[in-house]
């Protein structure tokens, strides 16, 4: 049974990701410990002028003089029921510090990607059907360039033109509004779209020159019917696996994107937790991260499987 | 071409024509330019021109020397992973996966969250996330070779394993480890930019085309060549690699899809 196969290639992916995802967690935590002065006094302040004895209770409050194993444990225990500990500079629990920032960084995120995955699809297409016209050479031109930009001075283009050479969205994207994601969205959109663009592109113009796509153009079948049938699936693999080696960079652009626009999600979050060095919010984030970039691989690698059958049976 | 040269003729040689000391308070804040000064003065009021002069040499070392190391340890980690393969290689392999796990930035940023923020931090991190990448690469390519009738022939004769890596092996991969250090040269650029962006990198008062962006973004209205100019100089950079790589690429047609995807921080 084919289908069993597939479900069975799929579950052991799945596994696969689960296990590099408690690894991790593992390597976030340990390196977090490596720290030199332990959580307990960086709460009570820089050190020097630290009181021994309060140290001492803030350790075993914080549970600070089990093994780190322990530790470990526990925090990973807390994890699953949602518990990420307390931030240091706040004092407020990481999930609540979380919970809104993530929604606003979800949202930002959600938009980009239903504008971006059609997007490089329709515009690799087209840039393969016309391959060499001016169209074409103009989309791979345009995307070489802004593909080599950091995203920052792509934004800072995008504000110096639409909020202040013709002032029609604003600069700075403090909240949630259809006026404030505009910006943000296009720069992640234009950011990410032309690596997968350029591999569909490369993928529909293979398709096209074999022999099969030749066979369906000979025994009559119309080009439209052609192209979205029989070439399309072949040639969407690089693509999906592109949309994946995009999804590294995309906790990277968020948080330079965050930070150009102001805008109040997890990459400004992590910013400002690394600066005051608030490591339970900072463990915590990166494992969001994390687990967002593991999670893209493995949805990739299935869409992968379902998409080639040779791949199904293994 | 000509505007990677530009641009690193600048970062290099910049310095040797400033006009003015970059790091002096010599007009108004986000003052406007004047003859002496043509790019008018940042946000305390250094002189825009000659902090751009000197803005591109310490990032692009620091990218340079993080790129170059960590391809050097990711070149040795893949050749060696390919020649011994095994349970060597699977482990290697795993521990790979586990690092590329980790995005570029929030691998930093986590570093520098732990260990504070120093230039040598962000090379060590440049590091740690070039060799991963560079091990794969090379350890794909390696793969055909260890296997090949040469190899043999130097085992064969005793030759040290470390002679038989580094003088029999690696020559047969030059291109395609020169391919790999451009497109992870310019990640790195980008990283490095950045990190000084968001005010994790170089730290001020040093003269830094990130961080310039950063610092005076606030008064885009009032004085924009104090961002633009240095925006310029990355762009100039990074799209002028890019260019000559995308060149390169499709000369040699050697093929390392992904770069760039990472190279887009």
């Amino acid at each position: 049974m084919p289908d069993e196969m597939t479900a069975s290639a799929l579950l052991r992916r799945l596994g696969e990701t689960l296990a590099t995802l408690v690894v991790a967690s593992l390597v976030v935590y340990l390196l977090v410990d490596l720290l030199p002065g332990d959580a307990a006094s960086m709460y009570l302040g820089k050190d020097g002028v630290v009181d021994p004895a309060a140290l001492e209770r803030l350790r075993k409050e914080f549970g600070l003089d089990r093994p780190v194993i322990t530790r470990y444990v526990d925090w990973v225990w807390g994890v699953l029921r949602g518990d990420l500990g307390r931030s240091f500079v706040s004092e407020m629990p990481v999930t609540d510090l979380l919970a809104p920032r993530l929604n606003n960084t979800l949202v930002l995120l959600g938009i980009t990607l239903a504008i971006m995955l059609p997007l490089s699809i329709i515009a690799g297409v087209v840039s393969a059907v016309r391959s060499g016209s001016t169209l074409d050479v103009a989309t791979q031109t345009f995307t070489l360039a802004v593909a080599s930009m950091p995203s920052f001075v792509l934004g800072i283009g995008l504000v110096v033109v639409f909020a202040f050479l013709w002032p029609v969205l604003p600069a700075v994207s403090l909240s949630l509004s259809p006026s404030t994601v505009v910006l943000p969205v296009a720069v992640m959109v234009l950011g990410w779209m032309p690596f997968p663009t350029r591999m569909i592109r490369a993928g529909v113009i293979n398709a096209l020159r074999s022999p099969y796509a030749e066979m369906a153009l000979l025994k009559g079948l119309p080009r439209r019917r052609r192209l979205v049938s029989h070439v399309l699936p072949n040639a969407i693999v690089p693509g999906v696996h592109a949309f994946a080696l995009t999804a590294a960079s995309m906790p990277a652009g968020v948080v330079v994107v965050e930070y150009l626009f102001g805008f109040q999600g997890v990459g400004v979050l992590l910013i400002d937790s690394v600066r005051a060095r608030d490591t339970p919010t900072v463990q915590s984030l990166t494992l969001i991260l994390v687990a967002f970039y593991l999670f893209a691989n493995a949805v990739s690698d299935a869409a992968t499987t379902l998409l080639t059958p040779r791949l199904r049976v293994r | 071409m000509s505007m990677a040269g530009v641009a690193l003729a600048m970062a290099f040689g910049g310095w040797l024509v400033t006009p003015h000391d970059p790091n002096s308070l010599i007009g108004m804040p986000f003052g406007s330019p004047t003859w002496s000064s043509p790019l008018g003065f940042d946000y305390v009021g250094r002189d825009v021109l000659s902090r751009l002069l000197v803005g591109g040499r310490t990032s692009i070392l620091i990218a340079a020397v993080g790129t170059a190391v960590g391809e050097a340890v990711g070149i040795a980690i893949g050749v060696y992973s390919a020649y011994r393969r095994g349970w060597v290689d699977a482990l290697i392999g795993r521990t790979t996966d586990l690092v590329l796990g980790f995005p570029a930035l929030v691998l930093s940023l986590l570093l520098l969250a732990t260990f504070g923020t120093s230039m040598v931090l962000v090379v060590v991190a440049l590091v740690v996330t070039t060799a991963p990448g560079a091990a794969r690469v090379s350890r794909a390519a390696a793969m055909s070779h260890v296997t090949a009738p040469y190899v043999e022939a130097a085992m064969m004769r005793g030759e040290p394993t470390r002679w038989i890596l580094l003088g029999e092996v690696l020559p047969n991969l030059r291109r395609l480890i020169l391919v790999d250090v451009g497109f992870r040269l310019t990640t790195s650029l980008v990283l490095v930019a950045a990190l000084s962006f968001v005010g994790l990198g170089l730290q001020p008062p040093a003269s830094d085309w990130g961080l310039m962006i950063g610092e005076n973004r606030l008064g885009l209205t009032i004085q924009p060549l104090a961002v633009l100019a240095p925006s310029i100089a990355v762009i100039m950079l990074t799209v002028g690699i890019n260019l000559v790589l995308d060149q390169v690429h499709f000369a040699g047609d050697v093929g390392s899809g992904g770069s760039e995807a990472s190279a887009h921080v």
